[in-house]
């Protein structure tokens, strides 16, 4: 996997945040996967990613550019997300699990072009491993995993939108990845 | 790098730490060189790449579909699995009743057949009575009047003259006692 110093899906920087349309065309899938993870329930997650564009669009004059505008948006996602999670409708929604995303759905988005059904069963196996790793994860863990190995943020990056010092990013990172590694493969040890 | 550095193999540790922050100079260079810790490399990348391409698929298509109806959608269908046994318990049950009682019900509704065919009749009665009620010609206001003409012609032929008197302010009770004294 590239984790180049530029996030794949980062955006052109000159798109404004005045052009709310453009920015939720070019982040809405970005911030909705983050929040489906971090949430687990699909209708709380569009609900976030709806409030997160709304929120941004009204804060718009207060965006200097310190930081990217993916970055910016993933802050306002992340604080939305701790909010929601502070609400007594996460904690039914936690309960009833009504509408999370199940990994048969996300396995039908498995790109398999020419490839072998050897190696479409191996990938499905890969990704049946991997979602079962994510969703033992702590809460904080699979966040900052989502946001390395999905978002591919910066370490920095990622401890600017969740307000974090980058050490304790590592820490969560290393302990979500070993997770992952040992679920994928046992057998590996999964020291830090 | 010593000479050592360079030749020892990747931990697990050294492999985790590619992955989150990056190669080390030392980690690299062995790479480089060591088809085994390349397979090692691909194989802890390889799920995460497979998770990663699923899900940001997954995420683009909900994007372009509106999430709130797959999830509606999701929702309908769940229900209807939850629905299921439940109703087809209460149609086992209604059919059960419709067995065990259908005999009599079928009685009963033949037994009522005749009542429905007598409804004209009785409707018939229901509207000679409001018309007769309607049709009142006396009004409300002369009502007492014509009760004492009916009381007047239950002994002897109605007489329009007592009726008359009675309307003059005489009531035919007078009458009839001042009649009995002369007798």
């Amino acid at each position: 996997m590239a984790m180049s110093g530029e996030s794949v899906l980062s955006a052109p920087a000159s798109v404004g945040l005045d052009d709310i349309e453009e920015v939720m065309r070019l982040y809405r899938g970005r911030i909705l996967r983050y929040a489906m993870f971090a949430v687990r329930d699909r209708d709380a997650a569009e609900t976030i990613t709806q409030e997160c564009f709304l929120k941004a669009y009204r804060a718009r004059e207060s965006f200097r550019g310190d930081c990217s505008l993916s970055t910016w948006l993933m802050q306002i996602a992340v604080n939305l997300v701790r909010d929601y999670a502070r609400s007594k409708q996460f904690q039914f929604w936690r309960r009833a699990q009504t509408s999370a995303v199940d990994v048969t759905e996300v396995t039908e988005f498995l790109p398999h072009p020419g490839a072998s059904a050897e190696a479409g069963v191996l990938a499905r196996e890969q990704l049946g491993a991997v979602w079962a790793a994510v969703e033992k994860l702590s809460k904080m863990q699979r966040q900052v995993f989502l946001l390395r190995f999905v978002e591919e943020m910066e370490l920095l990056e990622i401890a600017e939108a969740m307000q974090m010092k980058e050490s304790t990013v590592k820490s969560h990172l290393y302990r979500a990845l070993n997770s992952v590694r040992a679920k994928v493969k046992p057998g590996t040890d999964g020291a830090e | 790098m010593s000479a050592n550095e360079s030749e020892r193999h990747l931990t697990s540790q050294e492999i985790s730490q590619w992955l989150v922050e990056g190669p080390s100079a030392s980690a690299e260079a062995h790479a480089g060189n060591c088809y085994a810790c390349q397979a090692k490399l691909t194989e802890a990348r390889e799920p995460l790449a497979v998770f990663r391409t699923a899900v940001v698929a997954w995420s683009e298509a909900q994007v372009e579909r509106p999430v709130r109806a797959v999830e509606f959608q999701q929702r309908a269908e769940r229900r209807a699995w939850i629905w299921a046994p439940a109703l087809s318990l209460a149609l086992g049950v209604a059919l059960l009743a419709g067995f065990l009682l259908g005999p009599k019900a079928f009685r009963t509704h033949t037994a009522q057949t005749p009542v429905a065919a007598n409804a004209p009749v009785s409707d018939a009665v229901l509207m000679e009575q409001v018309d007769s009620e309607v049709s009142e010609a006396v009004p409300d206001a002369m009502a007492p009047l014509t009760d004492l003409v009916a009381w007047d012609s239950e002994g002897s032929s109605v007489s329009t003259v007592s009726a008359k008197k009675a309307v003059k302010g005489k009531s035919s009770v007078g009458v009839k006692a001042k009649a009995k004294a002369k007798e």
